[in-house]
C-alpha cells in the first residue's frame, strides 16, 4: 500500500497536483559494510511503504544473512547484483528511488569497503546530501573520518551523521553525545557547512521514519522528516548565469540555436551576453526552454539560446552574462585534487583526454604537490597516484579552458581524466582555491613570468579577456593614431564600460580630433582625456612652440605634454590594469616587451597585440568595418620609431 | 541567506532536463547513433523528450525497432503510426535466421524466442547499421541488475555488458570515447521511476499504444498468467477457455509472454491510481524475470537491453 492511499484513492487529481510539484533531493549513503546501510536503505522503503509484495515476498523466501531478531533481511531489498549477493557485500554505485507526498529521492548506495573511494566519489559527485552511518558501538573509525573527508571534498553541502544500532547500546544517550561531540571536533578540519545528528537503529527501525519510544531523550527529528525537510542550494537564486554550449542546433539557414544547461543563474532575451573562451559579446535574442519560449531560464533548465547577432560559437563554448564575465578565468594550467580512479597509475608527461562542462582538451599532470592519506589527513610526498589515492596537482592543458573554483562552482569546477589509450576513465578532478586566488589575479600575489608562460599561446583577444578579467580596475590607453581602432574595439567586445584614457598634448592634427570624435561615437567609448597642465597655445606663445629633437629642451617639452598628463592620469585613475596596443614591429624597444610587465605604480601593463603585424591590424579593421586614420604626428616622438618613453617608464 | 528560487524545478522538470542534456551529449559526441524503439510507454517519453531536445530540429538520429514478429497487433499499427510523423526514420529488423526458424515463443519457449528475436536480433540490427550509440528506456528502478547501470552504458565489440568493470561517471561528465565497433547504450530515463513516467505522459499528454488501457479483451488463463490472444498462431489448449475479459496491460512486449491484468482503468488517471495502490511490481507481468533469480543479469551480460 501507499503512503498516500487515501488520497489516491479519494482524490487523484489532488494527489497528481502535489506530486507534480514535488522537488528532488539526491543524496548519498555511506558507511561500512557492518554499519547497517543496507538496512537503513531498506527500512526507509519498507516504512515508507515503498516496498511491493513480490518483491517482500523475493526477500522473505531468502533467509540468507538474517540478523537476530529479523523477520527478514531488509538489505536483500537493496543489494543488487548477482555476483554481489553472493560475496555478500555491494561493490559498486547503485541508485535507490522512492519518494513522500513532498519529495522524490535518488540514494545513491555506495559501499564502505576500503577498495572503493573510487565508488564513494562517483556516488557523491551528484548529491546534494550525505548520510553517514557510523556504528553506535564503535564510534569514529577511520572509514568514518575518510567518508566524511570525501564528502568535503566533493563539496557535498551538507550530512547527516546516522548514529545507527543505538538498540545495541542500550539507546544510551551518553554514548549518542560522546560520538556526536567526537565528529564535530574531528569535522572542524574539514569544509561541510552544515552537520545534524540522529540517533538510530535501521534493523529496527528506531527513528527513521518513525519516532523511537526507547530514546525520548533526543528531541530532533527522525531521518525521513529531516530529508524532506531539508533546503538545498540548486534552489537558491545566484547572480549571472553559465551556459555551456553542449549543441549546436541548426536546422536551415533562419534558425541557429546554442543548446546546453544552465549551470547556474537566470538568463533572459535582451541580456548581453560574453562567449567564453573567445571574449565575442552579443545579445540573447530567444530563450527555448523544454516547452517552447519563455520569458526566463532558470538554474538547472535544459535550453536553446538564439543569439541577436551571428558569431561563431561551437561546442565547449561557455556563454556567460556580459557583467559577470570576469568571474570565469580562462587558464592553461589547473591546480586540483585528483582522485585516481584507474588500476594504472597517474602518469606525469603522458596525455590525458580532460572533459570539463562540455569542452575536451588535452592534458598532462606535470606536478603532484602532494598526496592526502585518506585516513589520517596527512599530506605525503608522492611520485604518483595509484588506484584510490587522492593528490593535489597541476595539470597543463593544450588550449585555454574557462573554470571556476570546484567550491564555487562545479559546472566548471569539476573534470574528469580520460586515458586517450584504453578509454578508462582514469580520475576525478577539482579545481582548488588556490587556482582560484591565481584566476582572480590579485596585483599582489602574481607573478608576471608565469602570467607571460600561461599566455605563450593566446590569442589577442584571449590575452585581453584574461585582462579585463582581473579583480581590480582595467584601462586602455589611446592615442587615436592609426589603428588604434583595433584594440579599443576588442576590449569594448568584452567589457563596453572599459575606462579609456586619451592624453591629449594639445598638438595633434586636426584629423586626429575628428577620428577621436568620431572613434568614441561608433564605440561609444568611455573616455578619459586628460591634457597638460601648460596649453599648447601658452607654449607656442611664450616658449617657440615645439623644440627639435636633439635640443636639450626637447625632454622637458615631452615630460611636460605627454609624460606629465600621463603620470598623473595614472595616478588618479589608479588602476590595476593598463592594456595598450604597442606591437613589437614598431620600434627596437618594442622588439624586446613582454605580452604582461609591471608599469608605473604597479600597474600590470598588458599588450595583447605585441606580435600583430600592420597587415594584422588592417585586416582586423577591415573585418569589423572600424574607421581609421593614418595621418597622425606626435611631436614627442617625432619620428615614427622612436619613443617618447611612456612606454619605458619604470613602476 | 540567498532567498528561495521562485521557480525552482519540480522533480518531474529536473528529470526532464537531464534526460535532454543526455540526448544533446550523445548527438554532439558520436557519429551514428540510433533510439531504440520498444513501442512501450517508456519509449513513447523518450521519444518525446528527444523532440523536445532538438526543436524546432527533427531527430538527428533514426529510430530501430527490433520487431519479433509476435509483438501484438496494435503496437505495430501504433509504431507504423508514429514513423508516418515527419522527420521520423525508422528502420526495422527482424532476425532472419529466426524468421527462417519460425521461432516461436509457444513452440522454442520464452528463453530461445527472446534470445534469437530480440538479442541476436538487437546485435546483427547494431551490426548492419553500424550504430556507434543506441539510446535505451531502461530505468534504474524496473530491477535490481538496473540500479548499477550507468547512464552511458559500454558494450564490447561482442555487445557484451561487464557489471563488474564500469566506467565511473561523474557529475554530468560522460566518457563517450569508444573504439572501432565498440559502442555506448545510453540510457536517459535512468532517473524516472514508473510513476515518474505515468505522471509525465498525464502531463505532457502523450500518446500511447490502446493496450495499455483497459479494454474487454479476449484473455485465456495460461499457468496463472492472463494471455490476450492476438492471432490464431496461439493455440487454446484443451480446458483453456477463451473469454472476454476487462484488462489492461502494464508493460508491453510479445503477446504471448506479456501477462495483462484485469482493470477497469482507461484514463491515465485511472492507471496511476490503480498503479499506486496496487500490491505487485511492474515487471510481474514479464514471464523472462520469472525464470530464475538475476535472469535480467545474465541477460544483460549477453546483449540483452
Amino acid at each position: 500500500m501507499h503512503h498516500s492511499a487515501n488520497l489516491i484513492e479519494q482524490d487523484i487529481h489532488a494527489y497528481l497536483d502535489q506530486h507534480e510539484h514535488k522537488t528532488l533531493l539526491r543524496l548519498l549513503t555511506c558507511g561500512s559494510v557492518d554499519d547497517g546501510k543496507s538496512t537503513l536503505i531498506g527500512r526507509l522503503l519498507h516504512d515508507s511503504k515503498l516496498v511491493y509484495e513480490d518483491q517482500l515476498a523475493a526477500i522473505k523466501n531468502n533467509r540468507e544473512n538474517t540478523q537476530d531478531g529479523e523477520e527478514f533481511n531488509l538489505a536483500l531489498l537493496v543489494d543488487g547484483l548477482q555476483a554481489e549477493r553472493e560475496q555478500g557485500i555491494t561493490i559498486d554505485v547503485a541508485y535507490r528511488y522512492f519518494s513522500t507526498a513532498k519529495r522524490k529521492f535518488i540514494i545513491a548506495d555506495t559501499p564502505g569497503h576500503e577498495q572503493y573511494t573510487r565508488n564513494m566519489v562517483t556516488g557523491a559527485s551528484n548529491s546534494a546530501l550525505a548520510i553517514i552511518l557510523i556504528d553506535a558501538r564503535k564510534g569514529l573509525t577511520t572509514q568514518t573520518k575518510r567518508h566524511s573527508y570525501l564528502v568535503s571534498l566533493l563539496g557535498l553541502e551538507q550530512v547527516v551523521v546516522a548514529v545507527n544500532k543505538m538498540d545495541l547500546v542500550d539507546y544510551n544517550k551518553a554514548t549518542y553525545e560522546k560520538i556526536k561531540s567526537e565528529y564535530v571536533a574531528f569535522a572542524d578540519q574539514l569544509n561541510i557547512s552544515k552537520i545534524d545528528f540522529i540517533p538510530m537503529s535501521a534493523l529496527k527501525g528506531d527513528n527513521v521514519v518513525n519516532r523511537s519510544e526507547n530514546m525520548a531523550w533526543y528531541q530532533g527529528p527522525t531521518l525521513l522528516p529531516f530529508l524532506e525537510d531539508v533546503e538545498q542550494t540548486i534552489d537558491r537564486v545566484v547572480e549571472g548565469f553559465q551556459l555551456p554550449v553542449q549543441y549546436v542546433n541548426r536546422p536551415n539557414a533562419d534558425f541557429r540555436g546554442y543548446c546546453g544547461t544552465l549551470n547556474r543563474g537566470s538568463v533572459a532575451p535582451g541580456d548581453s551576453i560574453t562567449v567564453l573562451p573567445s571574449g565575442l559579446t552579443t545579445t540573447v535574442e530567444r530563450v527555448i526552454g523544454a516547452n517552447g519560449d519563455v520569458d526566463r531560464a532558470d538554474s538547472g533548465m535544459a535550453i536553446t539560446l538564439t543569439l541577436a547577432t551571428e558569431i561563431d560559437i561551437s561546442r565547449g563554448d561557455v556563454l556567460v552574462h556580459a557583467q559577470h564575465s570576469f568571474e570565469i578565468s580562462n587558464q592553461k594550467k589547473l591546480h586540483a585534487h585528483l582522485v585516481w580512479m584507474d588500476h594504472k597509475t597517474l602518469a606525469l608527461d603522458k596525455d590525458y583526454e580532460l572533459r570539463l562542462g562540455t569542452r575536451h582538451v588535452n592534458a598532462r599532470i606535470d606536478i603532484i604537490h602532494y598526496r592526502v592519506d585518506v585516513n589520517t589527513l596527512a599530506q605525503v610526498d608522492a611520485n604518483t597516484l595509484a588506484l584510490n589515492e587522492i593528490g593535489l596537482v597541476d595539470v597543463q592543458l593544450d588550449a585555454l579552458m574557462p573554470i571556476e573554483q570546484f567550491s564555487r562552482n562545479k559546472g566548471l569546477g569539476a573534470f574528469i581524466l580520460i586515458d586517450k589509450i584504453t578509454n578508462a576513465t582514469v580520475a576525478a578532478g577539482m579545481i582548488s582555491a588556490q587556482q582560484a586566488d591565481m584566476a582572480n589575479h590579485h596585483r599582489s600575489a602574481f607573478d608576471i613570468a608565469d602570467a607571460n608562460k600561461s599566455l605563450e599561446d593566446a590569442s589577442a583577444k584571449e590575452i585581453v579577456k584574461w585582462a579585463l578579467a582581473f579583480e581590480g580596475k582595467a584601462i586602455v590607453t589611446t592615442n587615436f593614431g592609426p589603428q588604434e581602432a583595433v584594440l579599443l574595439h576588442m576590449v569594448n567586445k568584452v567589457a563596453p564600460d572599459t575606462e579609456v584614457l586619451w592624453i591629449d598634448s594639445g598638438y595633434n592634427m586636426p584629423q586626429t580630433y575628428k577620428f577621436a570624435a568620431a572613434v568614441t561615437e561608433k564605440l561609444k567609448l568611455n573616455l578619459t582625456v586628460y591634457t597638460p597642465l601648460f596649453s599648447a597655445a601658452r607654449r607656442d606663445a611664450v616658449m617657440g612652440g615645439i623644440p627639435m629633437i636633439g635640443d636639450p629642451a626637447h625632454a622637458e617639452f615631452t615630460e611636460q605634454f605627454k609624460l606629465g598628463p600621463f603620470k598623473r592620469a595614472m595616478k588618479e585613475v589608479n588602476a590595476d590594469i593598463w592594456l595598450t596596443a604597442v606591437r613589437r614591429e614598431q620600434t627596437a624597444v618594442r622588439q624586446e616587451m613582454d605580452t604582461v610587465a609591471l608599469g608605473p605604480n604597479k600597474v600590470i601593463k598588458v599588450s595583447p597585440l605585441l606580435d600583430w603585424t600592420l597587415t594584422d591590424m588592417q585586416a582586423y579593421l577591415e573585418k569589423h568595418s572600424l574607421p581609421d586614420e593614418t595621418r597622425y604626428f606626435d611631436p614627442t616622438k617625432a619620428e615614427a620609431d622612436r619613443e617618447c618613453g611612456l612606454h619605458t617608464l619604470g613602476d | 541567506m540567498i532567498p528561495l528560487a521562485e521557480n525552482r524545478l519540480s522533480h518531474l522538470r529536473q528529470l526532464e532536463a537531464q534526460s535532454i542534456h543526455i540526448f544533446r551529449e550523445v548527438a554532439a559526441e558520436f557519429n551514428n547513433p540510433a533510439m531504440l524503439y520498444s513501442i512501450g510507454k517508456d519509449s513513447s517519453v523518450m521519444l518525446h523528450l528527444a523532440k523536445k531536445a532538438f526543436f524546432p530540429a527533427t531527430l538527428p538520429f533514426p529510430l530501430l525497432h527490433v520487431d519479433t514478429t509476435w509483438k501484438f497487433r496494435e503496437m505495430i499499427e501504433f509504431r507504423n503510426k508514429v514513423a508516418k510523423e515527419s522527420g521520423i526514420e525508422l528502420l526495422t529488423h527482424i532476425n532472419p535466421e529466426g524468421l527462417e526458424m519460425n521461432i516461436s515463443p509457444f513452440v522454442h519457449g520464452s528463453n530461445v524466442h527472446t534470445d534469437i528475436m530480440k538479442t541476436q536480433g538487437l546485435k546483427q540490427a547494431l551490426n548492419r547499421y553500424g550504430f556507434d550509440a543506441a539510446f535505451g528506456g531502461a530505468r534504474r528502478d524496473e530491477e535490481a541488475s538496473r540500479a548499477k547501470e550507468r547512464i552511458f552504458s559500454f558494450r564490447s565489440k561482442q555487445h557484451h555488458w561487464d557489471p563488474k568493470n564500469q566506467r565511473p561517471e561523474l557529475w554530468n561528465l560522460y566518457n563517450a570515447r569508444i573504439k572501432k565497433g565498440e559502442s555506448i547504450r545510453v540510457f536517459p530515463i535512468s532517473d524516472w521511476t514508473e510513476l515518474d513516467i505515468w505522471q509525465y505522459i498525464y502531463l505532457e499528454k502523450i500518446e500511447l499504444v490502446p493496450l495499455y488501457y483497459a479494454a474487454p479483451r479476449p484473455i485465456v488463463e495460461r499457468d496463472g498468467i492472463k494471455i490476450m490472444v492476438d492471432d490464431d498462431r496461439m493455440d487454446i489448449k484443451p480446458g483453456e477457455v477463451l473469454k472476454q475479459q476487462w484488462v489492461r496491460f502494464r508493460t508491453l512486449g510479445c503477446y504471448p509472454l506479456t501477462g495483462a491484468v484485469a482493470s477497469k482503468a482507461t484514463t491515465v488517471t485511472d492507471i496511476i491510481q490503480e498503479m499506486l495502490l496496487a500490491k505487485t511490481s511492474e515487471r510481474q507481468g514479464r514471464l523472462i524475470d520469472s525464470d530464475q533469480a538475476g535472469s535480467m543479469e545474465a541477460k544483460k551480460a549477453q546483449g540483452y537491453f
